[in-house]
C-alpha cells in the first residue's frame, strides 16, 4: 500500500481529476471549487483510523460524487444555455472510474505535452493561453483578438488537435525508442 | 481516407466539440453511444480529458506563456494570428485607417521624443521590475511589515498583521502579530511551529496545507496554499515579482523622489485570480523593494514596507531558532 500520505497522493491527481471535472462542468471556476471540496473530503479522511487500499479508485469516486452534487445545484446560467445530457455525464462517468491507464503513461503524456507546448508557435500559445490561463470565452478572446468567437472556436480546437496529435506521436517515438 | 481513419475524425470531432461546449443534442447521444461501445473512443476521450486537465492546472500556475511573453507585452494578438478566411473582414480598413495610422504613428514619435529627451536614460517599468528581482534574490536579510486589511461585517476596515523576513534563495520566516504560529523556509525545507505545539517539517509547501487547514480553519488560505506550489501564499517579495513579470502588464509612475522608482502593474486582460492593481516602489540604486500595494477587487489590501535591513546567519531561518525544543513531525514528501 502507498504510505504517501493522502492530500499528496490526490494532489499529483490533479490533472486527471480536473480533466474529469471539466469534462463534466465545462466551467473551470467550478472544476476548482469541485476539485477544492473534494480535497476537504480526502483530508477529513487523513484523519480516520480506516485504511483505504486503492486510493485512486476511492478519490475517483469521491471526485464523481462531488461533481454530480455540484452539477445539480448549479443553476443554469446564460453561461450554460443548455446542460450536458445525463446520458453523456454518465458516459463520461463510466470512462474516467474505469480508466486504468497505467501511472508511467500519464506522466509521459505530461511530459510530451510540455514538449509540444515549447513547439507551439507563439500566437497558438498566446491562444491556449488566454483560453486556459484566463479562462476566458470565445467572445472574451475574439474582442482581443479581432475575430469572431467562432473563428475563435475553430482556431482553438485545430491547436487542440495538434496538441493532441503531437503527444501521441511523441509516446509512439518514445515507446519505439524503449 | 480508410472508414476506421474516418471513424476516428468524426469521434474526435465529438469529443474536441464536447470540450467546447459545442455539440447539439444529437451529437451528444453520438458521443455517449460511442463511449459506450468503442474501446477506441474511450482511450481517445480519456487522452483528450488528461489533456484538457493539464492545461487547465498548467494555466492556473501561470506556465502556459512562453518565457519571453514579458511585462510590456500586450496580450492582445495581430489580426494575422489566426487563418485569413476566419479573420473579421477588414475591408473596412481603408486609406482612413491609413491616415488614421500615419497620424497615430506621428503622435507617437513625438511623444517617444518627448519622453526620451525628459525622461532618465534607460529607465523603464521593466528594468526597474527586473533591478527589483536581481535585488531580491541577494542573499541579504529584509524585514517587511505586511498589513492585510478587508472590509469587516460593518463595511469597516480589518486588519491584520504580520512580519516577513525575507533572503535570497527562498528563505523566509513569517511571524504573525498574534503570535499563535510561526512558519519559514530555510531555503531547502518548509516548516511551521504551532505556540507550544510541535514543529511540521516539509519538503513541499503544499502538504503544510493540512496543517494549516487545522490551525487555520479558511478555505481561502487552503486554496491559497493549493494553487501557489512555488509562490506560496504570496509570502515573499521574489514570488510577487514573478507574479507581477507573469501576469501583469506593467508601467513607470513619476514618484516625485529621485531616489525612488514606482511601478504600477494592473492585471493583464482575461487573467483572472490575484490583486487587480500592484503598485511597487523601489530604491533607484540598489533596486530593493521598499513598499507594495497589493488591491484586490473586493477591497482586500495588502501592503508591504521595508521597517529593516537585519544581518541575520543562515541558521536564523532554520525552526530550531524560532521552536527550539519541540517534537518535529515530518509530513508529505521526503526533503
Amino acid at each position: 500500500m502507498d504510505e504517501t500520505p493522502l492530500i499528496q497522493q490526490y494532489l499529483q491527481l490533479r490533472s486527471e481529476f480536473m480533466g474529469y471535472l471539466y469534462a463534466m462542468t465545462r466551467d473551470a471556476e467550478l472544476s476548482e471549487e469541485v476539485y477544492q471540496n473534494a480535497a476537504v473530503v480526502v483530508m477529513e479522511q487523513s484523519q480516520k483510523a480506516e485504511t483505504i487500499r486503492n486510493f485512486r479508485a476511492w478519490a475517483k469516486e469521491v471526485v464523481r460524487r462531488q461533481a454530480l452534487h455540484a452539477i445539480r445545484a448549479r443553476a443554469v446560467s446564460a453561461k450554460h444555455a443548455r446542460a450536458t445530457s445525463p446520458e453523456l455525464l454518465e458516459a463520461v462517468s463510466d470512462a474516467f472510474l474505469q480508466d486504468d491507464s497505467e501511472d508511467t503513461v500519464v506522466r509521459d503524456e505530461a511530459r510530451a505535452l510540455k514538449r509540444c507546448l515549447d513547439d507551439l508557435p507563439e500566437d497558438k500559445r498566446e491562444l491556449v493561453a488566454m483560453r486556459y490561463e484566463s479562462n476566458s470565452s470565445f467572445d472574451e478572446i475574439s474582442e482581443h483578438t479581432d475575430s469572431t468567437p467562432a473563428a475563435v472556436q475553430r482556431a482553438l480546437s485545430r491547436v487542440r488537435k495538434m496538441l493532441h496529435g503531437c503527444v501521441q506521436r511523441r509516446m509512439q517515438l518514445a515507446e519505439g525508442a524503449s | 481516407m480508410s472508414d476506421k481513419a474516418n471513424d476516428h475524425d468524426v469521434i474526435e470531432e465529438l469529443v474536441v466539440g464536447h470540450f467546447d461546449g459545442t455539440l447539439t443534442e444529437a451529437q451528444e447521444k453520438e458521443l455517449a453511444d460511442a463511449l459506450g461501445t468503442s474501446a477506441e473512443a474511450k482511450q481517445l476521450f480519456l487522452s483528450y480529458m488528461r489533456m484538457e486537465g493539464r492545461l487547465h492546472s498548467l494555466g492556473r500556475d501561470g506556465f502556459l506563456r512562453e518565457p519571453a511573453a514579458e511585462c510590456h507585452q500586450s496580450t492582445r494578438q495581430p489580426a494575422d494570428t489566426l487563418p485569413a478566411a476566419e479573420r473579421v473582414p477588414q475591408r473596412s480598413r481603408s486609406w482612413r485607417s491609413r491616415v488614421w495610422t500615419a497620424s497615430t504613428s506621428l503622435v507617437v514619435c513625438c511623444a517617444v521624443v518627448l519622453t526620451w529627451a525628459l525622461w532618465p536614460s534607460s529607465v523603464s517599468a521593466g528594468s526597474v521590475l527586473e533591478k527589483a528581482q536581481q535585488a531580491a534574490a541577494e542573499m541579504v536579510d529584509r524585514t517587511y511589515r505586511l498589513v492585510m486589511s478587508h472590509p469587516n461585517a460593518e463595511g469597516g476596515p480589518a486588519t491584520r498583521e504580520l512580519t516577513i523576513t525575507v533572503r535570497g534563495g527562498g528563505r523566509f520566516v513569517v511571524q504573525p502579530e498574534h503570535g499563535a504560529y510561526v512558519m519559514g523556509s530555510d531555503g531547502t525545507v518548509y516548516w511551521m511551529a504551532r505556540r507550544n505545539g510541535s514543529v511540521c517539517v516539509t519538503g513541499d509547501f503544499r502538504t503544510l496545507a493540512p496543517e494549516l487547514q487545522q490551525r487555520i480553519p479558511n478555505r481561502r488560505l487552503l486554496d491559497g496554499v493549493l494553487a501557489s506550489p512555488d509562490e506560496p501564499l504570496l509570502l515573499d517579495i521574489s514570488g510577487l515579482l514573478l507574479l507581477i513579470e507573469r501576469r501583469y502588464d506593467i508601467e513607470l509612475v513619476d514618484s516625485g523622489n529621485p531616489a525612488e522608482r514606482h511601478v504600477q502593474a494592473t492585471r493583464r486582460f482575461g487573467v483572472r485570480g490575484g490583486p487587480s492593481v500592484i503598485n511597487f516602489h523601489a530604491d533607484a540604486a540598489s533596486g530593493v523593494v521598499l513598499k507594495a500595494e497589493l488591491n484586490f477587487a473586493d477591497s482586500r489590501q495588502r501592503t508591504w514596507t521595508l521597517i529593516e535591513t537585519p544581518t541575520l546567519s543562515g541558521q536564523w531561518y532554520h525552526h530550531s531558532q524560532h521552536a527550539p525544543d519541540r517534537p518535529i513531525e515530518r509530513v508529505g514528501a521526503p526533503e
